[in-house]
């Protein structure tokens, strides 16, 4: 993980998924649609960027440019990747998410005051 | 339907965007907001869209996304500069003939621009020699005269004693006071303008000092002159310590020269021919009155407010105005040394001379007129030449440049060509304009271009100021083509016809005006100098008689002489001098010309009589208060001429009028005629015997009776005139404006005419094609000449038909402020001038003809 921090955070860990699904067509306002409509939330296009150029940072995305269009003025965007760092991250958030949920006691009473 | 490109987003914040954004980041960031833009756009409406897309906006505006990489910052800016400079280079070099005729007009222009500038500052900026400037002061006050409130520069002696007993703040003080005395510098005897001051006056005023003792003044029996007082007085010789006498009243006082100065700077209003010490002028004074007004400067001590030093001197007024009834002081003000000369038209008794405002004028419109010219030659070329460089334009569009880019480009390049300009200007000013200009003006203005603030502010200001006029225009145009159009060829390179004629039109409507304004006043002086002058001025002389003891013995002489026909004698000599008395008739009091004349002055005159009789020399009693007037006199007068005797009076002295003769030229033709009276004198007060002489050389008469004369007269100096001559000086005067006038309008028509060569010029070069064709057809010489005229045709009819009608109007007021009479602008000068105009566009344009005529269509139409 090149050195910089492992830890990441729930944005982050979302993005990064997202980047995962959507495969050679993640670029910002993809990852944005993509998020809306799978979990109904809207990230502003800022907060993806800033997010997508933090992880490509850490070393979890690669990125290009291309695919201009005319929605975009002839502008290119730019593509992110998920590297194997990244999955190797998501399988470890998810392994260590699993392994915490396992140990959820069953069937256990619920606290229902404050 | 409409499509959704029809909508846009908002153009500020899509600006916004761009302009803060890291460039590097800027396609992706901006491609995602348009993007989403659109989406929102097909899903939520056009507002939604719109606000969403300024709030991703704002949102996007953060460190992240603003900061530049070190990479661009490192990016070398000098290679573009370089391209753009070798660029330029080529492009001015490959058009070299525009480039040539850009530059040459507009260093013309600049040239007279900064010739004028010279002189209205020289006439603006007074005083500014003196070290202590801005803590002299002329006292002033303002008082009231017969209920009028007068503003005066004089002050009573007396308070001006009390001033300086009981004011503060004031370090220095001199009274300053103009007085004609008698001059005998061995044996000869002359009047001299002396200027009376007080020991400080050369402590507070500087002046340079040639040799001798700065302090002379302080003591009273010595004067300080100038190096022009002294070469007067003494030649070559050393003037220190020689000795002057001046007859002040009536005494004879014997002076040393303490100092000798260098003469007054241009600008300065303060003289320095001879200075007194004011106790002489004082004891003059002394002798017939307690007090009298003087000019009275001081020189405050640094750092005390002129407000303090005025409201002290205001306590003194009440005081004053006790012995002082008939016009009291209001209140003091203190005159800076800055403005004196500037207010001097509205301050009585001030010092120093404003600047006459018609030169000035005439000076700064030509100067516009002919930067007009050259900044309008400078558009319409340059819009021809950038037309030529389209392609370039396209390819750096290509390849990113933007628009501001090339603006700026292009702005650059202006920059460089109006440089050099100013340059050639500079030059052109400094080697020949200046002083040719010197020479008609009189002045003596130079050159100092590194010591010169105000001179270094005027380059600086109107080189950027042709710079971005000249050149913004077609930068703009040429900038905002479509590269795909003009990489296509889409687009016509002959450039923008309509405003270009239209600014030709207006060159030449220019150049119109101005040779009509040369025309008419090279005609003005001709009429004016062969103007009847109302009476007969040939073959006769005026001989001066230079003192009363040579009246009889000159008289005798001049009556032995067979060649001199008849004399008069007179007081006053018409053509000569100018006199004014207040006439008075009843309720109508005028000021007309007065002059003393003997008896049969004006029979020998010839003036031409038009009522009742001229003076008769045998009647006594034609001495007794007895006028002849001109027809103006009586009319100003409103008097009617009734023979048995009208009446005015001068004061208390009834005179009757016995004649009256037709308006004459007493002065010169460019000044009006107003009332005149003649007075009949008796012998002994005759000054000089006016003479008709045989027909013959005038010139040689006066030079044999004047060796004749001198050896009646011992080594008294007199001079005899010519009558005719006698306003020979205001006719050279008049030749000056003239001079300039043809000047201007050389230069505007130079400057008119390669405007049109060099857009004639590339209207062949961009036709040349056609014209090789329309050889190859078989078009004659005269036929393509035609076609080239055609046009400019209505380019030059429609600038002659306006230049002439603007022309009568304005010109026509330019000589009624300078001439009193002068013809009015009729066919003839507007016909000549128009021939000029015509003739010379033609002359122009055939060069281009002869061209399109030598041209071989072989070449022309072999390649592309």
């Amino acid at each position: 993980m090149k050195g910089k921090g492992s830890y990441i955070g729930e944005l982050e860990e979302l993005i990064l998924l997202v980047v995962g699904i959507l495969g050679d067509d993640a670029y910002a306002v993809g990852v944005l649609k993509e998020i809306r409509d799978q979990t109904g939330r809207e990230v502003n296009i800022s907060g993806i960027h800033a997010v997508l150029a933090r992880l490509e940072e850490k070393g979890w995305l690669n990125s290009s440019m291309g695919g201009a269009s005319k929605v975009r003025g002839g502008r290119r965007k730019r593509f992110y990747t998920l590297t194997s760092a990244g999955r190797e991250m998501l399988d470890q958030v998810r392994s260590m998410r699993e392994n915490l949920y396992a140990q959820l006691p069953q069937g256990a009473s619920y606290s229902f005051s404050t | 339907m409409k499509d959704i490109f029809d909508y846009k987003p908002p153009k500020w914040a899509d600006r916004f965007l761009k302009w803060f954004c890291n460039p590097e980041l800027l396609e992706q960031i901006q491609g995602d907001v348009h993007e989403l833009f659109y989406w929102r756009l097909e899903e939520k409406g056009y507002q939604k869209a719109k606000n969403s897309f300024i709030w991703d906006v704002l949102r996007l505006f953060r460190w992240s996304n603003i900061k530049r990489s070190n990479k661009t910052q490192k990016l070398n800016n000098m290679g573009i500069f370089k391209n753009y400079f070798k660029i330029g280079v080529r492009n001015l070099w490959k058009q070299r003939l525009s480039s040539t005729i850009n530059v040459l007009g507009l260093s013309i222009a600049l040239a007279c621009s900064i010739v004028s500038f010279k002189w209205i500052e020289y006439s603006y900026v007074k005083d500014n020699t003196h070290e202590n400037l801005d803590d002299i002061f002329l006292v002033t006050h303002w008082e009231e005269k017969d209920s009028e409130k007068i503003w005066n520069g004089a002050t009573d002696n007396n308070l001006r004693q009390e001033i300086l007993k009981s004011v503060p703040g004031i370090e220095k003080s001199t009274r300053y006071s103009f007085y004609r005395a008698g001059t005998k510098v061995s044996g000869k005897e002359t009047t001299t303008f002396s200027l009376f001051v007080d020991e400080a006056y050369l402590d507070i005023f500087s002046f340079q000092l040639v040799a001798g003792n700065i302090n002379a003044l302080s003591q009273p029996d010595q004067v300080v002159i100038n190096e022009d007082a002294a070469l007067r007085f003494f030649g070559q010789e050393l003037a220190i310590d020689k000795t002057l006498e001046l007859k002040i009243g009536e005494e004879w006082k014997t002076f040393k020269v303490g100092a000798v100065l260098k003469e007054k700077p241009n600008n300065s209003s303060m003289q320095n021919y001879v200075l007194v010490n004011y106790s002489h002028f004082e004891q003059l004074l002394r002798k017939s009155r307690d007090t009298w007004n003087a000019n009275f400067f001081i020189q405050r001590q640094s750092g005390v407010a002129s407000e303090i030093i005025q409201s002290a001197m205001d306590d003194l007024i009440p005081i004053h105005n006790k012995d002082n009834e008939i016009n009291p002081y209001s209140y003091f003000h203190l005159e800076s040394l800055r403005t004196m000369a500037l207010n001097s038209l509205e301050i009585d008794n001030s010092v120093g001379s404003a600047p006459a405002l018609a030169p000035n004028i005439v000076l700064g419109a030509i100067s516009v007129f002919m930067l007009l010219l050259a900044v309008f030659n400078f558009i319409n070329i340059s819009l021809a030449m950038v037309m030529k460089r389209l392609k370039e334009i396209g390819i750096r569009k290509v390849i990113g440049g933007q628009r501001r880019q090339l603006i700026f480009q292009f702005l650059v390049e202006n920059f460089l060509v109006c440089a050099f300009s100013l340059c050639l200007g500079l030059l052109l000013a400094g080697s020949f304009l200046l002083p040719a200009f010197n020479e008609i003006s009189g002045s003596n203005l130079i050159l100092d271009i590194w010591r010169h603030q105000n001179f270094w502010i005027f380059l600086v200001t109107i080189l950027l100021f042709i710079t971005f006029v000249s050149g913004i225009y077609p930068a703009v145009v040429a900038s905002a083509y479509k590269p795909t159009q003009i990489l296509k060829k889409a687009v016509s390179s002959r450039g923008n016809k309509g405003l270009s004629s239209v600014l030709l039109t207006f060159q030449m409507i220019l150049a119109m005006i101005t040779i009509v304004a040369a025309v008419m006043f090279v005609h003005t002086g001709r009429v004016n100098q062969a103007r009847d002058w109302g009476y007969d001025q040939y073959n006769k002389l005026s001989v001066n008689i230079p003192d009363s003891v040579y009246q009889a013995s000159f008289l005798a002489f001049l009556e032995s002489k067979p060649e001199v026909l008849r004399i008069a004698g007179t007081k006053s000599s018409i053509g000569r001098e100018l006199n004014g008395y207040e006439f008075k008739n009843g309720e109508v009091n005028y000021y007309a010309e007065f002059f003393e004349v003997g008896a049969s002055y004006p029979g020998l005159l010839e003036v031409e009589l038009v009522e009742g009789r001229l003076f008769d020399p045998e009647l006594e009693s034609d001495l007794n208060n007895t006028l002849v007037v001109n027809e103006s006199f009586m009319a100003r007068m409103q008097l009617e001429f009734n023979p048995d005797g009208t009446t005015v009076y001068q004061d208390s002295i009834q005179y009757t009028i016995v004649g009256v003769v037709k308006d004459f030229f007493y002065w010169s033709p460019d000044t009006r005629i107003r009332g005149m009276a003649m007075r009949a004198v008796p012998e002994n007060q005759y000054r000089s015997y006016l003479i008709e002489m045989e027909e013959g050389d005038i010139v040689a008469q006066r030079d044999e009776l004047l060796e004749e004369l001198k050896e009646i007269a011992d080594d008294q100096l007199f001079g005899i005139g010519i009558q005719a001559e006698a306003f020979d000086n205001h006719f050279e005067e008049a030749k000056g404006i003239r001079n300039i006038m043809l000047f201007t309008a050389s230069i505007a028509v130079l400057i008119a005419c390669i405007g049109l060569y060099g857009l004639v010029n590339i209207n062949v070069s961009s036709h040349i094609k056609m014209y090789g064709i329309r050889k190859v057809l078989g078009a004659s010489g005269i036929e393509l000449g035609l076609t080239v005229l055609k046009r400019f045709r209505y380019v030059i009819i429609f600038a002659v038909v306006i230049g002439c009608a603007l022309a009568v109007l304005l010109i026509g007021q330019l000589l009624g402020e300078i001439y009193a009479y002068y013809p009015k602008i009729g066919f003839g000068p507007l016909t000549v001038s128009v021939l000029l105009l015509l003739s010379v566009s033609l002359f122009t344009v055939n060069f281009q003809i002869q061209k399109v005529k030598r041209l071989n269509p072989a070449e022309t139409l072999r390649t592309e």
